[in-house]
């Protein structure tokens, strides 16, 4: 934490290494993050990407009420949260079928290396309600507490906690099927 | 079945691989955002910018540089508290036990050698004080670091870094120094403030906490380096821990004005090592290596006075003021083309923090730069008291010898005629 204000601190005042040194620190926590509420490495490159280059351009107005991380992590869900909403536009009028399957595809350069593990425990998470999966990741990749996804979910804590429990539940029992095969 | 536990240590140390060279157009793309987002603010004119490319004003900025080292490192002069409160004797022994504290300080100058008259020159810097690891000071001005000074204890290194010079000072310290600098600024700000006689003010909120306050206006706080001072400092009632202070202090006939204001402080934070150990780029030039020059030796009045002589051809500094200091070894380096590197400038403000310490320690100091100059080789320029009836004398050669009081009425009924 106190790092962190160090570093918000310098970036307030100029200093390029200080933003070098919040991108290392959280590139990859937010990486996982988008990636796993997406299940699109590409499209959640790109959200960290549009992440830090916003956070990048205007510094002065960063106001932090909490953490560093838990700020950053907003914007990756904000960001998520608009192009899940562009995607189910472009997926009723039918769109999105052709733009998934570009985006699918390798491109020359990739930033994620592909991890088997991440891919399966994406896999296993996207199969878990909307809801359940945004807590369960905001908690344990984002390391949101209880009370921060309350606010951004506009819910009370006994539901996110409800969801919480529910989620994990549900993702225990996908993973176990999926060994038992 | 896997237990809960298990998904959730899964999830949480989850890992993922990067492309470096992916990596690196990504962030190249945020750092080109960020100089963008500085481009409408470099319409603004930047004073350090004018300050470091004038051979004059350059000579300041290193003085400001270590004015607010002076300012902080007086303090590392220890001293028993005479006179104060309970209650505030209290403060200063709790918070001299506290291991971390983390604060910032705002500095405002005005009058500077050479500077637009009413223009300010603002500072601001973050102090990290850890017994256990030691001090970091970061100091950055208009967007710009200009230093980081890092004291490393279990090392006995002192390195300041100068990004806008792209070089780096490396010096060692003495088991002396260290003991000194490991003592805390702001814990001993509390001593002095109370040690030299202070007025309780009326509670006021800051912040949404309501404070106690005392003020200071004994210019021997800061060993004289003003000539006017009213220091403020105030401490959360409920927790007794300092939360403000504030010095608003002159110099030179009023002419030179300073501001500083330290706040934001966190008492007993958690600091981890690594803020301690210093990141020096690969390309920086290591200006000056050895060993850090004893502010509590003659010997520095000795080198610095020495050195001013040169560069003013003979004359010493009117007063032994850190601003008068300044000032007027600003001025000289003008007259002469001079530029005194960073050495020279540590040394002869090394002379202006002895004499201040003099002045803080009530060792009855007195300076005649004003009269004697370095031709007057048996006129006193310098004395101090060194026991009850015997004070150290320096003369205008830079000779020293003890005499005892009544030599030194002689001496001095010299000088005044």
């Amino acid at each position: 934490m106190i790092e962190d204000r160090l570093l918000i601190w310098r970036l307030k005042f100029g200093s390029t290494d200080a933003l070098c040194r919040i991108y290392k620190k959280y590139k990859d926590n937010l990486l996982r993050l988008a990636s796993a509420l997406l299940n699109d490495q590409t499209a959640a490159e790109d959200i960290v990407h549009d992440c830090f280059v916003s956070f990048a351009q205007s510094p002065e107005k960063l106001k932090l009420y909490g953490s560093l991380k838990s700020y950053l992590a907003t914007c990756v869900i904000n960001r998520v949260r608009n192009a899940k909403k562009i995607r189910q536009r472009q997926e009723t009028t039918g769109l999105y079928e052709a733009e998934s399957a570009v985006s699918n595809s390798k491109r020359p350069e990739q930033w994620i290396i592909d991890s088997e593990q991440l891919r399966q425990l994406n896999d296993a998470l996207a199969q878990l309600p909307e809801q359940q999966r945004e807590v369960i990741i905001l908690h344990l990749q984002g390391g949101m507490k209880f009370k921060a996804i309350a606010e951004l979910q506009d819910v009370s804590i006994n539901t996110i906690q409800s969801r919480y429990r529910y989620g994990l539940d549900k993702l225990r029992s996908i993973l176990d099927s999926e060994a038992e095969l | 079945m896997r237990p809960a536990k298990n998904i959730e240590k899964l999830i949480k140390n989850i890992d993922i691989d990067t492309n470096t060279k992916m990596d690196k157009a990504v962030l190249d793309n945020v750092l080109k955002a960020f100089e963008n987002s500085k481009k409408p603010a470099a319409i603004e004119p930047n004073i350090w910018r004018i300050i470091m490319k004038s051979k004059i004003t350059k000579f300041a900025a290193a003085a400001a540089v270590i004015i607010i080292a002076v300012l902080l490192g007086l303090h590392y002069f220890g001293g028993s508290i005479d006179g104060a409160s309970v209650a505030w004797a209290d403060i200063a022994e709790k918070v001299q036990k506290i291991p971390t504290v983390v604060y910032k300080m705002k500095t405002e100058m005005t009058g500077l050698s050479n500077m637009p008259k009413d223009k300010v020159v603002t500072m601001e810097t973050v102090v990290y004080n850890s017994l256990e690891f030691g001090v970091r000071q970061d100091s950055v001005a208009e967007g710009r670091v200009l230093s980081q000074t890092y004291l490393d204890m279990p090392k006995r290194l002192a390195i300041i870094v100068q990004p806008l010079a792209k070089q780096y000072m490396k010096m060692t310290l003495t088991d002396q120094q260290v003991s000194k600098f490991g003592q805390s600024d702001t814990r001993e700000i509390i001593k002095d403030f109370a040690e030299f006689g202070y007025t309780e003010l009326e509670h006021k909120n800051i912040n949404d906490i309501d404070a106690e306050g005392i003020e200071v206006n004994d210019v021997r706080v800061f060993g004289g380096t003003f000539e006017t001072l009213k220091g403020q400092l105030w401490v959360d009632a409920k927790t007794q821990l300092p939360v403000l202070m504030e010095c608003d202090c002159t110099a030179d006939n009023n002419s030179v004005h300073t501001k500083m204001t330290m706040y934001d402080f966190k008492w007993d934070e958690e600091l981890s090592k690594s803020i301690f150990e210093p990141n020096i780029p690969s390309d920086y030039k290591l200006a000056v290596q050895g060993k850090m020059p004893d502010m509590y030796d003659e010997a520095t009045v000795f080198t610095g006075l020495k050195l001013f002589a040169q560069m003013s051809g003979g004359k010493y500094p009117s007063s032994m003021s850190m601003m008068t200091i300044v000032k007027e070894g600003g001025q000289y380096a003008t007259d002469k083309h001079a530029e005194p590197n960073q050495r020279d400038m540590m040394d002869i403000g090394g002379a202006a923090m002895f004499y201040a310490m003099l002045v803080k320690e009530k060792k009855d100091p007195a300076y005649y730069g004003d009269k004697v100059v370095a031709k007057d080789a048996d006129a006193i320029l310098m004395r101090w008291k060194i026991s009850d009836n015997e004070y150290r004398v320096i003369y205008g050669d830079l000779t020293a010898e003890n005499v005892s009081t009544e030599q030194l009425a002689e001496l001095e009924a010299t000088i005044s005629k």
